[in-house]
């Protein structure tokens, strides 16, 4: 992993656990506890996002305590919130472990938009869920994940109105050699409502092809019928640096120099 | 023109000791969509490793 952040120029990696239990197949053996062996032999590299789900199969309680713990004896500021396999995002037996987050001042990373995996419920993803909670927990800091796609359109729409909430490009980036017109959308419209210091970046690999996430951004621009046409705004390397690293530092309180080896 | 040197912070990795992306395999809706985004189907892993080689296990080593 180590190395193939350095290939990449990626500093430091949020890592999270995701149950999947849902999907069916096999069940990945990744805990929050195996995460943290990682994140203390390279704590500099690594900043730990725990995982605390399915919420309400394992009790709302019990996933606050597990919270509290992991800030209390690990220091963690930022956690996922994977929904797919638990229940909608403003399922309102949510509510106490929204509001434990905000009182702790916690950055809550969200998945949206589809389920993506089989057995995983598009229907608890919907970004327009978000609404309920961002009007109830107002100060709770929200990363919501994968653009929203394909309900990108609301979810901009709230980040625009909501200052707290923020938008990963994490998984769809590879659009931006592969397919460059639906990239040039997702960003274009992200950069135009939710702005360019709310958006922040994700290669949502394990850490093979995190190289090919990082590259095509370097270079990926506007074109001209994007700009004339549909009003996106020409990316530029201020906007670059927010995207790639600035925003989420800030969001963390982490400072941002560079820690990547350059590749020999 | 030389390549700037950005911080950057990945707000997503998930180093994975079985990985999850080969669970997409067996769903033929899946893959396709996968590949509607990706350009690609993430390789099948089998191997439990460890963190260092990225969940992906010996056979990349």
């Amino acid at each position: 992993m180590i190395a193939n952040m350095d290939a990449s120029g990626t500093d430091m990696a949020c890592v999270i656990p995701e149950g999947f239990f849902c999907s069916g197949g096999t069940t990945p053996i990744s805990t929050n506890a195996w995460m943290l062996t990682g994140v203390q032999k390279y704590p500099d590299r690594f900043i730990m996002c725990p995982n605390f789900g399915p919420i309400i199969q394992r009790g709302v309680d019990e996933a606050i305590r597990e919270m509290e713990f992991m800030v209390k004896e690990y220091g963690v500021k930022v956690f996922k919130f994977y929904c797919p396999e638990d229940t909608y995002i403003n399922d309102k037996r949510l509510w106490p472990f929204f509001a434990k987050a905000q009182e702790l001042n916690l950055v809550m990373q969200v998945h949206t938009g589809t389920g993506y995996v089989y057995g995983g419920r598009n229907k608890y993803c919907h970004p327009a869920l978000l609404e309920d909670v961002l009007y109830d927990f107002y100060d709770l800091r929200i990363v919501a994940f994968h653009f929203g796609w394909p309900h990108h359109r609301e979810l901009n729409l709230l980040a625009a109105t909501f200052p707290n909430l923020y938008i990963s490009v994490s998984f769809l980036n590879h659009a931006a050699s592969w397919r460059p017109k639906l990239f040039q959308e997702l960003i274009g419209e992200a950069m135009l409502y939710a702005t360019v210091d709310k958006i922040v970046w994700g290669s949502d690999t394990n850490g093979s092809g995190m190289k090919d996430c990082v590259d095509p951004f370097h270079t990926f621009q506007i074109d001209e019928e994007g700009n004339r046409g549909w009003g996106y705004a020409y990316i530029t390397d201020e906007d670059r640096a927010k995207i790639f690293g600035l925003n989420m530092a800030k969001l963390l309180g982490i400072e941002p120099k560079k820690r990547a080896r350059r590749p020999i | 023109m030389a390549r700037k040197d950005y911080f950057i912070l990945d707000t997503e990795t998930h180093p994975i000791d079985a990985a999850i992306w080969h669970q997409l395999a067996p769903y033929e809706g899946t893959k396709r969509f996968m590949h509607s985004l990706q350009g690609c189907i993430r390789p099948l892993v089998k191997e439990f490793p460890s963190m260092e080689n990225d969940g992906a296990g010996p056979s990349r080593r």
